[in-house]
């Protein structure tokens, strides 16, 4: 069941309706049983292998809680071999495969292939199973007695499959509080629906058709279009996931569930490093409070602190996907980073704090990580090299099918870049929307409504971040 | 506003609006000739008319597929009945391909108006008739094509028949189709196959004198394709003459008459239709 999806969107009343129905002692049931029927809607039995990674995860838990010293690190390292070893098997298997026979020379594979398609959003619950087991390790967290709720913290439909990657101390208790109705929260909440489904309906899906006609003939296509696709699949990931996001954090909120913010404006950032503050903020944080500080973060000498920086956003390239073309985007960036580290006196003399500098810099982070997109998007390594080379050379005439494919694409840039030029000047999300009063408030409510049916592409297309 | 859509939409009598419009509405012809892209760039309307001596008209459209085709001809049938029908049909037309129905799409301002539409529209989705329910919805997509579509006229002047002259994409680096027109393990989809059927049956039950090709690709070799193998059978056992003429000596295999590895140009086309012309009148 997608979000952009008429099932979504009778499956969001029916749950939300019966939420605020249901006494609230049978409330986490009935979420339960929603979000169990979201997740089956894609692939039954993989339900199966989230229910394992949920019992392990909530025995370990209460077992990590109980013990003291080595015993509880040897169930924190069990539960988290468990859901790093189901990660490996369902999404590495074939990528480790694959390598391990090229290494060796053979003609034939090592291992045996496995088949089966990746369970959807295997990557963000199995990181989100691991964050309570971390916590409860860390104390900062008490382990959940109750499993219902405990398998509803992991399986939350609004954020199951794509996020945002919750922790437990901000998630888990929600769901022991009793939320009420509250007429400005839900239109808070489904004002976030309809700009998230905008986002993805009228501009992510639109210059899709673009990016995929010309990404899927890469080698026939010049410099000029190549640039342009790799421009319009920045915006398009952007508006997919933050999309995404929105509906999910907005479905939330509906109910009174308050789920952490995934995107803020990534591409005013004026710097990597800001960028990487404001882009799928709950994955950065994972990888910084997961990873990045047990590796010792900046408390660490100069090389060593460089090192742990490029060693998160490799394996953060990897989290997205089994290709050395994941790889090598999350290297690219760490690339980036480390270099405004060492630059980093250097830019603070060249760059004032006024219009054009704070332009410019917003240009140049916006075109590196375009170019970082290139890896992202690409099939294979060969792929990217290729479209590097064309992009740099600017060649060729830029490639359109219809006039109107570019027109759409560029109207729904434009609105995109006027919406979040008044959110960025204000710091208030939605800032367009809920500035009008009366009639107007109304108006624009109905005009987003309008443009989705009208321009809107409705054919149901998938996320791109499900396949992660 | 879906009214003002609406009317915009019906007040169109060219461009790739007006082009449907007409197909559904006002063909009289003698020859039609369904199909895709390839059929509306393949067959020249005109030169078909003058080797026969029968009016023809193209009824081929971008992307269109066998369910875009059952629709128009059932609906054309509602109004009369032409003497012959020629489809041309794909080496991938039964492969599955979730953009074949999207492509319906096209069909949705009709939706009230004909069964044939309402039939065909609903096999994308199961919540397509309360989309339905919306008079904007119809028209998704089609803003600009209702406020500019009127200036694209080529099409009207050849009888639905678009020549291919300029280049606008690249050349062809190898003279074959994509491989997945090779690739044996791509799925069949087994709606498309039950509407091309149901196509022929329409024709059959009407006893229309009816040509099933394959026209050519720019390719040096013959391609495999199961789609064809099916057709072939279907064609068979109805007792109409499907000939496959995807690699065909002379054009195939001569870069002059192509614009892209599946699209003949005018110069091509123009052969092509004499070729065929010389088929039909032989039989």
């Amino acid at each position: 069941m997608l979000f952009n999806s008429l099932h979504f969107v009778f499956f969001f009343l029916i749950i939300s309706a019966g939420y605020f129905t249901i006494p609230h002692r049978f409330r986490w049931i009935w979420l339960l049983f929603a979000s169990c029927y979201f997740y089956m809607s894609f692939i039954p039995v993989y339900i199966l292998i989230l229910g394992f990674t949920i019992v392990v995860d909530y025995i370990a838990g209460i077992y990590i809680e109980r013990s003291e010293s080595k015993k509880r690190k040897l169930f924190l390292v069990l539960s988290l071999a468990a859901n790093i070893g189901v990660l490996m098997f369902f999404k590495y298997w074939n990528f480790l495969n694959e390598n391990l026979t090229a290494l060796l020379h053979k003609d034939q594979a090592t291992l045996p292939y496995i088949t089966i398609l990746l369970p959807i959003g295997l990557s963000f619950h199995t990181f989100q199973a691991m964050s309570y087991t971390i916590e409860v390790y860390r104390g900062n967290q008490k382990a959940e007695k109750h499993f219902g709720l405990y398998a509803l913290y992991v399986m939350f439909y609004p954020q199951l499959v794509a996020g945002p990657i919750e922790r437990p101390q901000n998630l888990l208790h929600q769901f022991k509080e009793k939320h009420e109705f509250e007429n400005q929260r839900v239109v808070d909440g489904l004002k976030l629906m309809l700009w998230g489904l905008f986002m993805k309906v009228v501009i992510a899906d639109r210059l899709a058709m673009y990016v995929d006609a010309v990404y899927e003939n890469s080698s026939q296509h010049g410099g000029k279009t190549l640039a342009a696709a790799t421009i319009f699949f920045a915006i398009q990931i952007y508006c997919d996931f933050a999309g995404y996001s929105n509906i999910a954090i907005g479905s939330a909120k509906v109910m009174g569930f308050k789920l952490m913010t995934n995107f803020n404006r990534p591409y005013f950032s004026r710097s990597i490093s800001e960028f990487w503050t404001r882009w799928h903020i709950s994955l950065s944080t994972w990888f910084r409070d997961y990873l990045y500080i047990s590796l010792g973060g900046n408390r660490v000498s100069i090389p060593r602190w460089y090192f742990n920086l490029f060693i998160v956003f490799l394996i953060s390239g990897f989290w997205h996907g089994a290709n050395w073309t994941f790889v090598a985007w999350g290297a690219l960036n760490g690339i980036y980073l480390i270099f405004a580290l060492i630059t980093k006196d250097w830019q603070d003399h060249l760059w004032k704090n006024n219009f054009i500098s704070n332009t410019v810099q917003c240009l140049i982070t916006f075109i590196l990580i375009c170019l970082s997109w290139v890896f992202f998007r690409a099939d294979s390594i060969q792929e990217a090299n290729l479209i590097f080379t064309k992009i740099f050379s600017f060649d060729g005439k830029l490639f359109y099918d219809q006039p109107s494919t570019i027109l759409y694409c560029l109207l729904g840039i434009s609105i995109l870049f006027f919406v979040e030029s008044f959110d960025h000047k204000h710091n208030e999300l939605l800032y367009i929307l809920n500035k009008p009063k009366g009639i107007f408030r109304q108006f624009s409510y109905a005009l987003l409504l309008v443009m989705i049916v009208m321009i809107g592409v409705l054919e149901g297309s998938e996320f791109i971040y499900f396949q992660f | 506003m879906g009214k003002l859509l609406e009317h915009l939409y019906f007040s169109h009598t060219s461009g790739i609006l007006g082009q449907l419009r007409i197909n559904i509405e006002n063909t009289k012809e003698d020859i039609l000739i369904f199909g895709s892209s390839r059929a509306s760039h393949h067959y020249n309307s005109l030169t078909l008319a003058d080797e026969t001596h029968l009016s023809t008209y193209n009824l081929g459209q971008d992307g269109q597929g066998m369910y875009m085709n059952y629709a128009l001809l059932k609906i054309i049938l509602e109004r009369y009945q032409p003497k012959m029908i020629i489809l041309d049909l794909n080496l991938n037309e039964f492969t599955s391909e979730k953009k074949r129905y999207d492509r319906v799409s096209r069909l949705l301002p009709y939706y009230k108006r004909y069964d044939a539409v309402k039939e065909v529209v609903e096999l994308r989705s199961d919540f397509e008739k309360l989309k339905m329910l919306s008079f904007i919805y119809p028209y998704n997509s089609m803003l600009l094509k209702l406020l500019f579509g009127r200036t694209e006229t080529q099409t009207l002047s050849y009888n639905g028949y678009i020549p291919l002259t300029e280049s606008k994409n690249p050349k062809p680096e190898t003279p074959n189709p994509k491989p997945e027109t090779r690739n044996p393990k791509q799925q069949t989809d087994h709606g498309i196959l039950n509407y091309s059927v149901k196509f022929l049956n329409l024709i059959k039950e009407r006893n229309i004198k009816c040509y099933v090709f394959t026209s050519p690709h720019f390719t040096n070799e013959k391609i495999f394709s199961r789609s064809v193998s099916m057709i072939d059978s279907i064609c068979d056992s109805m007792g109409i003459k499907y000939i496959d003429l995807s690699f065909t000596k002379g054009i195939s295999d001569n870069s002059e008459y192509f614009r892209d590895v599946h699209h003949l140009n005018s110069k091509g086309a123009e052969v092509y239709t004499k070729m065929i012309a010389g088929m039909i009148r032989g039989q």
